[in-house]
């Protein structure tokens, strides 16, 4: 075969890209599009925030301590007489940033330090995982303290701090997909085309791993909002007037024999948002499997 | 005689492993010339797949490692080759077909994808070029449609149509050499019919040298030349099919030719078969590893292992009583 005149009776047929093929999928499957739709409302209201909100987060109305959801208070207004709609969408904010950012750090890591490890194997993959295994048994909370005590209570530093703890089981599931992986024939086949090690790992290897991998980030992001939300309300997360949906929900139950509203809309949020985020995950997980029927 | 397409001297790779060293191929030896076929015949562990992923330079390094002998293929010695240069010759000059098509082909890939990788890497052909020439080798190997079935993923495909695909695959670059590795074995018995015919029609048209390592003697004697016969990690007797099958001058030859059920004679009771183990490869014996299964050895087997005997001028055996068998 000629790379230069071929014959001209070949037509092409326009083939779809595994990308589209998953969108197709993803589109036919109603709880993953609906939960996706929530989530993405969820994340411009966040976005919006300051926008949307009738008052300032901080903003203490005295003469409102307490009052029942309302036109003038959607939510009702919290202890402080601060409106708990506000101080809701400013959380959400805090929430979501934290859950993706801190998931989007242990998802890098993690994937590279696992796929490297398990691709490589023998010593190196030995003093990778003995790593992770010693991080693994250092007290995370301690491990936190000790980072906000060196470095001082900065936000940014949450999300570092929650994302260098999360990455450790990324790696150690990546790791073990990509050993029994690289034993299959499709990739000694690969080798044997004279394929590229770069190409081997993220042709062939990751997006093979890729299902336990969406599943388990999907996890990580309402893991990482709860971890938040124990932070908080320890005082070593968020710090007032600021407020995070954890925070929010951990002052609301101090609260909620006398102003339940305090309790049930940021939780209620929190629960919804973590639903749709495993729907969707679920989803995403059936749709990148170009096995699935339909 | 032309200078040999791929000429094989004294190949010995080992796997080190906790209990010794296993020398699945002991030195061994032969010359394919352009367009020829041969055919590789043992049982299971005999080394016929190691010694040619050795000659891929695909055995994992470690446990496994070549210890010595020469490779060369166009004059050119593969185990001195940089990995680099040796990657280059995978797949464009040198290519492989395994054994299994169900897993020989990445799930989560289009075909379509998968072949193009193929030209990227060896031939820099991107887009649609790249796929109208996979969709031209996949008419060859006999996909129908192959214009849309290109798009398709492995899972859509029948076994002996992936088999097809993986065909196609390792033909794209036209190469000089392919090497199959038990093509068939997964097969039901009218595709591997196909597959076979396939690969002898293939093989006429791209003039290519093909290797055919097989534990079917039938698949054998259908599409080869030449047939090598390994036992414990050795050729232990070498020649074209005829002579092979109807005058085998090593009694593990015989003994293999006889196990197998044939038409052209009356139904025997029961079939033959050859007494004992395979030899364990940690501990081979001194001397022909063959003698603790012979029915004709001598004294002289257990201590020496004869050097290849010519006798005739293409076939050779390695045994003692080479001349005296019939």
């Amino acid at each position: 075969m000629n790379k230069d005149n071929l014959p001209p009776e070949i037509v092409l047929e326009a083939g779809t890209s595994l990308w589209k093929d998953a969108w197709y999928r993803l589109i036919r499957n109603r709880a993953a599009m609906v939960s996706g739709f929530f989530v993405i409302f969820l994340m411009l209201v966040a976005i919006l925030a300051p926008w949307i909100a009738p008052y300032e987060f901080d903003a203490i109305h005295y003469e409102d301590i307490g009052v029942a959801p309302s036109l003038n208070y959607l939510f009702g207004a919290d202890v402080l007489g601060r409106d708990l709609f506000t101080r809701c969408l400013h959380g959400l904010r805090i929430s979501l940033a934290v859950g993706l950012v801190a998931t989007s750090v242990s998802f890098i890591i993690g994937v590279t330090w696992g796929a490297v490890a398990g691709f490589i194997g023998g010593k190196v993959d030995s003093v990778m995982m003995r790593i992770v295994d010693v991080l693994y048994a250092l007290p995370y909370m301690f491990f936190v303290i000790i980072l906000m005590t060196i470095f001082g209570r900065n936000i940014l530093l949450l999300f570092v701090a929650l994302g260098a703890v999360q990455w450790l089981t990324m790696a150690r599931i990546v790791r073990g997909q990509v050993m029994s992986l690289k034993h299959k024939e499709f990739v000694e086949a690969a080798y044997s085309i004279g394929a590229r090690k770069r190409l081997i790992i993220f042709r062939h290897l990751i997006p093979n791993a890729l299902g336990p991998i969406i599943v388990y980030t999907t996890l990580t992001i309402p893991h990482v909002i709860l971890q938040e939300a124990f932070l908080s309300f320890l005082g070593l997360g968020v710090q007032a007037p600021m407020a995070s949906l954890g925070s929010l929900a951990s002052d609301g139950a101090q609260a909620m024999e006398l102003y339940p509203w305090l309790i049930i809309f940021p939780g209620t949020i929190l629960v919804l948002l973590l639903f749709a985020m495993n729907y969707l995950g679920d989803g995403l997980r059936d749709a990148l499997d170009p096995r699935m029927k339909q | 005689m032309t200078e040999p397409l791929l000429s094989v001297k004294n190949l010995q790779t080992e796997f080190r492993t906790r209990e010794g060293v296993v020398k699945a191929v002991g030195g061994i030896s032969f010359d394919l010339r352009a367009g020829e076929t041969l055919g590789v015949v043992g049982e299971s562990g005999s080394g016929k797949s190691v010694s040619f992923l050795s000659l891929m330079r695909l055995i994992p390094e470690p446990p496994g490692k070549i210890v010595g002998g020469e490779i060369l293929f166009q004059g050119r010695d593969l185990l001195k080759l940089p990995p680099e240069l040796m990657r280059r010759v995978r797949g464009d000059q040198i290519s492989m077909i395994f054994q299994d098509p169900m897993t020989s082909l990445n799930p989560f890939l289009k075909i379509s994808r998968q072949m193009t990788e193929v030209l990227e890497e060896h031939r820099s052909l991107f887009g649609e070029k790249a796929l109208k020439v996979a969709i031209q080798m996949l008419d060859a190997v006999g996909i129908p449609e192959s214009a849309r079935r290109i798009h398709d993923y492995p899972h859509q495909f029948s076994g002996g149509m992936r088999q097809r695909v993986m065909i196609a695959m390792a033909l794209l670059c036209q190469p000089k050499l392919l090497i199959a590795d038990e093509p068939t074995t997964a097969l039901d018995v009218t595709i591997q019919a196909q597959i076979l015919e396939l690969l002898k029609e293939l093989q006429k048209e791209f003039q290519m040298a093909v290797v055919l390592i097989t534990h079917n003697l039938g698949v054998a004697a259908q599409l080869c030349e030449t047939i090598a016969v390994m036992y414990a990690g050795k050729i232990v007797e070498y020649g074209p099919v005829e002579e092979i099958f109807y005058r085998p001058k090593h009694p593990y030859t015989m003994g293999l030719l006889r196990s197998v059920p044939r038409l052209d004679e009356k139904i025997s009771a029961r079939l033959e078969t050859i007494q004992g183990q395979p030899p364990d490869l940690l501990a081979l014996p001194q001397g022909c590893s063959y003698t603790p299964r012979c029915h004709c050895a001598v004294e002289r087997c257990g201590k020496e292992y004869p050097d290849a005997i010519q006798l005739d001028e293409q076939h050779y055996s390695r045994c003692w009583k080479a001349k005296e068998l019939t």
